[in-house]
């Protein structure tokens, strides 16, 4: 396995990540229906509103999970945040970074995952929103569209959240 | 934990990129569901099937059409005699929009009542719910296929 690395703009990422005041917070209907949307839309057992911490990933929304967290280095969604594109796995025993990473040789038997990078305005990538599988999938042009708009819907809410509280 | 100043680059798939194809028609979205209707709307774009105008109502739409012409209209029957008034009166030629412009429509059921209804009204295409953005989509493409026959009213 080879742990999800660590960009060099961690400090502010994480900074712009807590500025949010979302992480460790209730759930929220406007990002649960999105996961659940996700998961009817692409009849995926598992979708997530994953936020990348220092340590951990969290969810803020799931769904087919019953962790609210798990480690960072193990993570899918620590590899998924390097960059700002739609991070996709279509067989994770395929692939030298994850083949044997414990979350795909054990549970939940992660076989595909399709991260979309959540990118603040200012460019920090704070998590993504992440659709995983125990089989092999892959995603075409509409499919991506598709999971690339929802994530839009995401950062919005994510966005809306932060005027709110600047601006009770 | 790795600590590294330069990522390797990754294997990503890269944004999807527009299809090159016939200019977006102009679409009249009706959808009371924000999230469909919202996604629906933005690959739509994205993708340069249509430039679809959301609305919520079918009040909204019957206002809009008074006054302006679209390529092919896309209503949900969640207020099903309303939209059904609303399509007679576009068939009827007392809206901006041609008399015969595409329409496809969205309904949680269909009897034969609607049905029949829906064919009198030459509805193109029903979609069930539940139903998957994609099913939308391959809708509105099937729209842009079948335009109307006459020209948008002045």
């Amino acid at each position: 396995m080879i742990p999800a690395p660590i960009p060099a703009d961690d400090a502010q990422r994480l900074q712009a990540l807590r500025e949010l005041l979302i992480l460790d917070t209730p759930p929220e209907q406007r990002f649960d229906r999105v996961v659940q949307f996700a998961a009817d839309e692409f009849d995926m057992p598992i979708v997530l509103v994953s936020l990348v911490d220092a340590s951990r990933q969290w969810f803020k929304a799931r769904v087919g999970l019953d962790v609210c967290e798990t480690d960072r280095e193990s993570s899918f969604c620590g590899h998924a945040v390097l960059q700002p594109q739609l991070f996709v796995i279509e067989d994770a025993l395929l692939d030298d970074r994850f083949h044997d990473n414990p979350l795909v040789a054990g549970d939940p038997n992660i076989r595909f995952y399709a991260g979309a990078p959540l990118q603040l305005p200012g460019g920090a990538i704070v998590g993504t929103l992440c659709m995983i599988d125990s089989k092999p999938r892959t995603l075409d042009a509409v499919d991506q569209a598709i999971f690339s708009s929802l994530r839009e819907l995401v950062v919005s809410e994510l966005i809306a959240q932060e005027v709110t509280q600047q601006w009770p | 934990m790795a600590v590294i100043h330069a990522p390797q680059p990754l294997p990503v798939h890269a944004p999807v990129p527009p299809v090159p194809m016939a200019p977006p028609i102009e679409l009249l979205l009706v959808e009371p569901q924000f999230l469909l209707r919202r996604t629906v709307a933005a690959v739509a774009r994205d993708m340069r099937l249509a430039n679809p105008k959301e609305l919520t109502t079918i009040e909204q739409a019957e206002s809009l059409l008074s006054f302006h012409a679209f390529d092919a209209l896309f209503l949900s029957l969640d207020e099903e005699q309303a939209a059904l008034e609303l399509m007679s009166r576009v068939r009827n030629g007392d809206t901006k929009c041609a008399p015969d412009v595409p329409i496809a429509v969205t309904a949680a059921a269909c009897g034969t009542p609607l049905a029949l209804r829906l064919k009198h009204l030459e509805v193109r295409r029903l979609i069930l719910r539940p139903f998957k953005v994609k099913g939308v989509l391959d809708a509105i493409a099937a729209l842009r296929q079948l335009p109307a026959e006459s020209h948008k009213a002045a």
